[in-house]
């Protein structure tokens, strides 16, 4: 029977290590790889061509949201399944629409994990029930005409445009989460995900540029 | 010959499990657990399952339960060691009444320098 391949993306360690012994115990898994950041997750995905990819959602560099839309473009077939310790709403959303196929929380029990994996593979969406009744709802949001998320001319999201217009005001990472009552997570992912859509590489910059296109 | 007995304590299923599949795999542990950092008799139940370390596996490195659970622990079992590890941070923390070498990041290397073997501490409690 061919096992299906299996790429981690995590960068703790310890857990991406424990991980890769509980599938690796699976005769129907095996774990060809193991990636640090997003970027790692990139380059060994068109290297090994991995059937899965488990992705964490929260890592330096290049995070796994914007990970899972650079690996889709250059394999469409690669199931990737994002892992994170919260279900912060934006980041699920962007992480479906960049085309992950499950989106699970680190709380779940490795029985529990394996089944959703073994889901995705068939095509059926890995996501927690109360992620699943999250997407429902802003599917319901959407089709009421609640408004699609805009993007600016240089890929911005709504939201990205807001967290941006608050960085460069000299609001701190935790005053815009406050504001935008957002998690401190969210915000950082945000401002990596501004930053690379900006070419950008400081706040300052990305403030800079904001200001000279108009977006704030 | 004795080995450390290790109870693994996590905040997530899923963490625990990873901690659990590497503690199981070496043969050099004695493993209990996981249970849930937010038990209740936590420190009643470690008096009947006596381990020599505690790795306590957390969400975050500075949270709350964990730093009260490591304070419980350290006070009514001053032998055991506690070693922290979090989701947040990539580094493991040790905690002791006792004065102990800095370590790596190895968790099983850290549990054979800084945990003493059961049958140890099983005496030193009863002195």
């Amino acid at each position: 029977m061919n096992k299906t391949r299996v790429l981690l993306a995590d960068d703790h360690a310890l857990f991406r290590e424990g991980l890769a012994g509980i599938l690796g115990a699976q005769t129907d898994l095996e774990v060809i790889g193991e990636a640090n950041d997003g970027l790692e997750a990139l380059v060994k995905a068109k290297e090994l061509k991995p059937d899965l990819i488990l992705m964490d959602v929260q890592m330096p560099g290049v995070g796994g949201i914007e990970a899972v839309g650079q690996i889709k473009q250059v394999l469409p077939e690669t199931i990737i399944v994002m892992l994170t310790v919260r279900g912060d709403d934006e980041l699920l959303f962007e992480a479906l629409k960049n085309g992950a196929q499950g989106y699970l929380l680190k709380e779940i029990r490795s029985q529990d994990l394996l089944e959703m994996l073994r889901g995705a593979l068939r095509g059926e969406a890995a996501l927690s029930p109360t992620l699943a009744g999250r997407v429902l709802s802003e599917f319901r949001r959407l089709s009421k005409g609640g408004g699609a998320e805009r993007e600016s001319e240089s890929g911005l999201t709504e939201r990205e445009q807001q967290v941006l217009s608050q960085a460069s005001q000299g609001a701190s990472d935790k005053e815009i989460a406050a504001e935008l009552n957002i998690s401190l997570n969210t915000v950082k992912t945000h401002i990596r995900n501004i930053l690379a859509k900006l070419q950008v590489s400081t706040r300052r910059e990305a403030a800079k540029a904001a200001k000279a296109k108009g977006l704030v | 010959m004795s080995k450390p007995r290790i109870l693994l304590i996590s905040s997530h299923h899923l963490f625990g499990e990873s901690m659990e599949a590497i503690l199981r795999a070496e043969t050099g542990i004695e493993l209990v657990g996981p249970w849930k950092i937010d038990d209740q008799d936590i420190c009643q139940r470690m008096d009947e399952e006596r381990p020599s370390g505690v790795v306590i596996a957390d969400e975050n490195l500075y949270s709350a339960s964990a730093a009260e659970l490591t304070k419980s622990i350290i006070e009514q079992y001053p032998n055991v060691t506690v070693i922290r590890t979090a989701l947040n941070e990539k580094v493991l923390r040790i905690f002791s009444t006792h004065t102990l070498p800095a370590r790596g990041n190895d968790l099983l290397e850290t549990i054979r320098g800084c945990v003493s073997p059961a049958q140890e501490t099983d005496k030193a409690n009863e002195k």
